[in-house]
């Protein structure tokens, strides 16, 4: 089903949202976009995607998960309220919703995550197309159509008198079925779907090939240590990766009281495996072969996906350009 | 850059290889992306060819000295060779490990300052180049002029040492001369109240996700085990508060007093684009006020946080 908007009814729109959930769209704050409060902002110019992947408004990089106070040798937990509140989330890229669907079932599994959970359950997802193919991404590659999904409530594509939305759930449903939108066509839905400007015209690498030969690379030490060798094991690739979730816990105490909280962790870190009298991955020609194993096969024998959706992010903003595309090349090869 | 500095480095490295000089050589090939550069850490012989020399320098190659065992050849500009003033003077590497080669630097061009000057998105960009004193800027299919100093990097722009201070070889290039006495200590957050500044940095603090890439890629951060790292006692929680990001980033800028040579490459890789160098640039200026010193330039004079005097005016260490 399609309907479609004028620009300037979005924005009526959007806005009109707000009585209801709380409404987040693309801005630049600080210099980077960043999905932040819909404020009628002048939307979406020169927006490709966001600095920070919006998996950090689910697994959050700072979350409380309980509180307890000790009283005359009796211990008191006090668990945190549900997370209720309704949101909206405009502008979201098809390969960051692809990545919210691929860690689903990380978080839904034996032992449900409660705040991914309702992280997820009280947020909309209206996607965006692309129209220009990211620096550093090989979301293609990765099986992903930058201009259409069905991993959102509502999807929408430009077209020059305003948007046309594919309406994908019985929320997005209810969501766009007010009086601002009209009916669209099928045609008119096939027609917006325009070029992606430098997108390339053969894919740089087999998905298939990868998958199966990072096992086959992954004895072979000599490889992992050259790969590696340039890799200052920061945490970026994993904290502005849309799909890696891993996850540390650090109590804050006070006198008779404290609370526990969840942060991001990285695998880069040398710390990340460090147990009391061994530590598995000491060397970073061992992490960094994990990140890539991990992604490309690990993940897949457990959730049948891979976790990695090509959108870039860690390829820009490596400090030392190392670049994970040229690496599944080889592993392709 | 001219490709005859590129051909003399190129054949320089090759000669260490082949009279068994040097067991690696650090420098620089094509990144993979536009105006990006990347790290060679070459073993072998083969590997030189990829050599590259251009404006987009990135990474402190000096940095590597902390992992990489053997005798190593390096190419290092003017702030670079800095640092490994400071790594010598703090025993971390041996002189007689490297081989120097040095690389005089009209400074770096940074994109994002194009990107404004230019008036586009940074991914906008197609090429940049000099010409004379100008650059040169393709957006789309049209070509726009900027002028160098609206382009290159701040730490460029009143860079006093643009000529490697230690090499064993120097290979030919212009260099550009410090462009003005300039800017950085007259920052204009210095000039503000001291709230106005802790609030300042509260909000940039606030924002840091604590990858540590700052400190990882920092040659001047030596230390094997980071006190944030520690669990026993956690001197500082690993959660992104804005308290502990506080405290991880002041303690890390004082404990790279006098061997940071500002060579910015803390905020060139910060994703969160935190501007580290202002507290750098200070920390500079503080230090060669109160102790005559400046970092990474003197291999003899001792290092202010590795001296004890007797006579010291404070009492505080006694």
């Amino acid at each position: 089903m399609y309907r479609k908007i004028t620009r300037e009814n979005l924005k009526k729109w959007l806005t009109g949202l707000k009585a209801q959930a709380e409404v987040l769209a693309p801005a630049k704050v600080n210099g980077l976009w960043t999905y932040t409060e819909f404020n009628s902002q002048e939307l979406l110019r020169g927006f490709q995607n966001t600095r920070l992947p919006p998996k950090g408004l689910f697994l959050e990089s700072l979350r409380a998960l309980f509180g307890w106070k000790s009283q005359g040798g009796s211990l008191q937990l006090n668990p945190l309220s549900s997370l209720d509140g309704q949101r909206v989330i405009f502008g979201l890229r098809p390969c960051d919703a692809r990545a919210l669907r691929t860690l689903q079932p990380v978080f839904a599994g034996d032992y449900p995550d409660v705040f991914f959970l309702q992280n997820l359950s009280r947020t909309l997802l209206l996607g965006l197309a692309c129209q220009v193919q990211c620096e550093g991404s090989f979301c293609s590659e990765m099986g992903i159509d930058p201009q259409d999904s069905a991993d959102f409530d509502i999807f929408f594509r430009e077209f020059p008198e305003g948007y046309i939305a594919r309406i994908i759930t019985d929320k997005g449903n209810i969501l766009a079925g007010e009086s601002a939108f009209e009916e669209a066509s099928a045609e008119e839905w096939k027609l917006a779907r325009g070029q992606i400007r430098g997108r390339r015209e053969k894919p740089l690498f087999d998905l298939e090939r990868v998958q199966v030969n990072v096992l086959e690379y992954f004895p072979d030490e000599n490889f992992w240590r050259r790969i590696s060798a340039k890799c200052i094991n920061c945490g970026i690739c994993t904290y502005v990766c849309p799909t890696c979730h891993c996850f540390d816990l650090c109590d804050l105490q006070m006198p008779g009281q404290g609370v526990r909280f969840r942060c991001w962790d990285s695998c880069a870190f040398p710390n990340f495996t460090k147990m009391a009298v061994h530590n598995p991955r000491e060397e970073k020609w061992r992490r960094y072969r994990q990140r890539v194993s991990h992604k490309f096969n690990f993940f897949h024998q457990n959730f049948q996906t891979i976790a990695c959706v090509g959108c870039g992010r860690c390829v820009v903003y490596c400090p030392v350009n190392l670049d994970l595309r040229e690496v599944l090349l080889e592993v392709s090869r | 850059m001219p490709d005859r500095v590129q051909d003399e480095l190129i054949a320089m490295a090759t000669k260490l290889f082949d009279e068994g000089k040097v067991d690696y050589f650090l420098g620089y090939k094509k990144g993979t992306l536009k105006f990006k550069t990347s790290p060679l850490i070459a073993s072998h012989r083969e590997e030189l060819q990829q050599l590259w020399v251009e404006d987009f320098f990135a990474v402190n190659l000096s940095l590597y000295l902390k992992e990489i065992k053997g005798r190593v050849g390096i190419l290092v500009k003017g702030c670079d060779s800095r640092s490994l003033i400071s790594l010598l003077q703090e025993g971390q590497i041996k002189r007689e490990d490297l081989y120097i080669v040095g690389l005089p630097c009209p400074g770096q061009i940074d994109p994002r300052k194009v990107a404004d000057a230019a008036a586009c998105e940074r991914e906008e960009l197609e090429e940049i180049s000099r010409r004379g004193g100008e650059i040169l800027v393709r957006v789309g299919s049209q070509e726009k002029t900027v002028s160098k100093n609206q382009t290159l990097l701040d730490k460029c722009l009143d860079c006093q040492h643009p000529k490697p201070l230690i090499f064993d070889y120097l290979l030919p290039g212009d260099y550009v001369a410090p462009v003005q006495q300039i800017i950085r200590s007259q920052d204009e957050l210095r000039q503000k109240p001291g709230l106005e500044r802790w609030a300042f940095w509260a909000e940039q603090f606030q924002r840091c996700i604590r990858c540590y890439a700052c400190r990882n890629v920092c040659p001047a951060c030596i230390c094997p085990r980071c006190i944030v790292e520690e669990n026993m006692p956690q001197w500082v929680s690993p959660l992104p508060t804005a308290g502990d990001n506080f405290v991880f980033h002041l303690m890390r800028l004082m404990h790279i007093a006098g061997t940071c040579v500002s060579c910015g490459e803390c905020e060139r890789v910060c994703p969160m684009e935190i501007p580290l160098m202002k507290l750098n640039d200070k920390m500079a200026d503080d230090l060669r006020e109160l102790f005559d010193f400046v970092a990474g330039v003197d291999l003899n004079k001792p290092l202010p946080f590795r001296t004890y005097r007797q006579e010291d005016p404070n009492d505080f260490i006694k």
